[in-house]
């Protein structure tokens, strides 16, 4: 009964271990095979769960139109995040303001005096690198044959209508 | 018959003439604004921060010439040219749109800063193989560069200055290594009065500034000017308390107070250099003690120029160039005579800080050209060294 009641407690340790919800072996056969890893997963499961306690949502989810309204409402929920995020804003890597500037405005005369002000003429000289530094992703670029190629309206034109 | 026969000759003349005379402005190089040249060359140059500190270092006299410094340099030639064919362009329109008042779009100052290293390096490089002139005209072209910055904004006026004052210390150190010349040092006098024909000036920019701000006090432009040029924090909260609950007659009286508070501005700018750095003072305590009293002052507050430095870097900048046609004079009489002479000549630009002339003392080296007065801001008594090469 003990061994038996042992090999059970196994199932679940492995199920929890591994994070699958129903074993689908021989755990007897398995801890002959392999002692060792036998002797880890019960110091690694006596660890992590010292006591065992029934998961309530475990239960919840075995019920298949709770699942599926589950995964509605995640797929609901991601779909709205993706559709109304606004844009990030650039953080103002500048040393003397924590306001977001977009790099016209980092060189107005007006924010340029206002860096002058603050760390003289080599302030002036960061504000600008960072105004003109180049932000964002690289987007793929058009070669002259692919424009063309828009342009003629098809990849089929003869020399002569390319010309 | 004869005469509509004629007639269409005429005519043909006429368009043939016209496209002759028009062919060569329009594809002429260089262009005639020399803005374009420099805006080519901002966008072809590429130096990282250790070879910029480099390039002028050397360009100062701080370190020797380096087998770097000449490959960088001649790798980059065609940007010097383009630079150099730009400077000789008498009109220099940059692009900038004045009608946004203080929110008006500056150059990009950083492609400046390094092109002035690239190009001072360039003018030294020359004179490490005795070849003074080519090196001096180089030098001469920065100060045209300088010229092309005079434009109104404050912060162009800075950079000019910093041109003029990097040039400056450059022509210094070609002075120290080179024989003394009569030819090539009355050429370089001569050179150096001619810029000063077309005078560096602070008037173009006390002038735009005055203008910038009634531009920038209306209703429609006032709150980008808060955000551009001022921080975070009770000051700038205050303002906008006091701009959410204006009307019109509050931009009226701010814009009469910004008119006085400018006239004292530039009263300030004319006077000798002890009262003009006091007065500009005062205006800047009076100021802030207004502000908190008179909201009258609240414009005039928020666009704030720290015109104290101002002064005081335009006062350092014309002293250290009044010590260098002063040592010009001076290595002229030791061409012709053999000898420095032992006092300072009579009649000659003197220390803009103390309004005398400067104190000249010999060495084993040359000659020290020193201030009698002081430096208010960094408290500080400037002198020039300047070697003699026998």
């Amino acid at each position: 009964m003990d061994k038996e009641k042992n090999e059970k407690h196994l199932d679940e340790l492995i199920s929890r271990a591994i994070n699958t919800e129903r074993p689908q072996f021989d755990a007897g056969k398995w801890k002959q095979k392999y002692p060792d890893e036998y002797q880890a997963l019960i110091s690694r499961a006596s660890e992590k769960a010292p006591t065992h306690q029934p998961n309530i949502w475990r239960i919840t989810l075995r019920n298949p139109i709770i699942r599926i309204a589950a995964a509605a409402v995640i797929i609901v929920a991601i779909g709205l995040i993706v559709l109304y995020q606004e844009p990030s804003e650039q953080v103002d890597t500048t040393t003397f303001s924590k306001v977001t500037k977009s790099p016209a405005e980092l060189i107005t005369a007006m924010s340029l005096e206002r860096a002058f002000r603050h760390g003289g003429i080599e302030a002036v000289e960061n504000q600008c690198r960072e105004a003109f530094k180049p932000t964002g992703p690289v987007t793929g670029i058009l070669s002259i044959e692919q424009i063309l190629e828009d342009f003629n309206g098809n990849g089929n034109s003869t020399e002569r209508t390319r010309l | 018959m004869k005469t509509i026969k004629n007639r269409k000759i005429t005519k043909a003349i006429f368009v043939v003439l016209t496209l002759f005379v028009s062919a060569p402005s329009a594809f002429a190089y260089p262009p005639d604004n020399a803005a374009i040249l420099y805006y080519k060359a901002f966008m072809l140059y590429q130096a990282d921060d250790e070879m910029n500190d480099m390039l002028l270092r050397f360009a100062k006299g701080k370190i020797e010439l380096n087998e770097k410094i000449r490959e960088f340099v001649n790798k980059n030639r065609q940007i010097v040219n383009v630079v150099h064919d730009a400077s000789e362009i008498k009109h220099c329109d940059w692009g900038l749109d004045y009608s946004q008042g203080t929110e008006v779009l500056l150059p990009p100052l950083h492609k400046l800063r390094q092109l002035l290293g690239l190009v001072l390096a360039d003018a030294r490089i020359p004179a490490q193989r005795d070849d003074y002139k080519t090196a001096l005209i180089r030098c001469i072209s920065v100060y045209k560069m300088a010229q092309h910055l005079n434009e109104r904004p404050v912060i162009l006026y800075i950079v000019g200055i910093a041109f003029n004052a990097v040039t400056n210390d450059c022509i210094i150190q070609i002075l120290s290594d080179m024989p003394p010349d009569i030819e090539m040092l009355t050429w370089l006098k001569s050179q150096l009065a001619h810029i000063n024909e077309q005078r560096f000036s602070i008037k173009p920019t006390l002038s735009w500034k005055r203008q910038a701000g009634i531009i920038s006090m209306s209703p429609e432009r006032i709150s980008d000017v808060v955000h551009s040029g001022i921080d975070d924090g009770p000051f700038k909260e205050k303002v906008l308390k006091r701009i959410l609950a204006a009307d019109e007659q509050f931009f009226n009286r701010n814009r009469e107070y910004w008119n006085r508070y400018m006239d004292a501005v530039e009263a300030a700018f004319d006077l000798p250099y002890p009262q003009g750095y006091a007065k500009l003072k005062k205006l800047d305590e009076e100021l802030t003690e207004e502000f908190s009293k008179n909201p009258d002052s609240t414009l005039t507050a928020s666009l704030f120029t720290t015109w104290q430095r101002i002064y005081n870097l335009s006062t350092r900048w014309n002293t250290q160039s009044n010590a260098l046609k002063s040592a010009i004079e001076i290595y002229i009489i030791k061409a012709k005579t053999g000898k420095l002479p032992d006092a300072l000549p009579g009649g000659l630009p003197g220390d803009l800080f103390s309004g005398k002339a400067f104190k000249y003392e010999k060495n084993a080296d040359g000659f020290i050209l020193r201030c009698q007065g002081k430096d208010l801001e960094k408290d500080e008594i400037y002198k020039y060294e300047f070697k003699v090469k026998q």
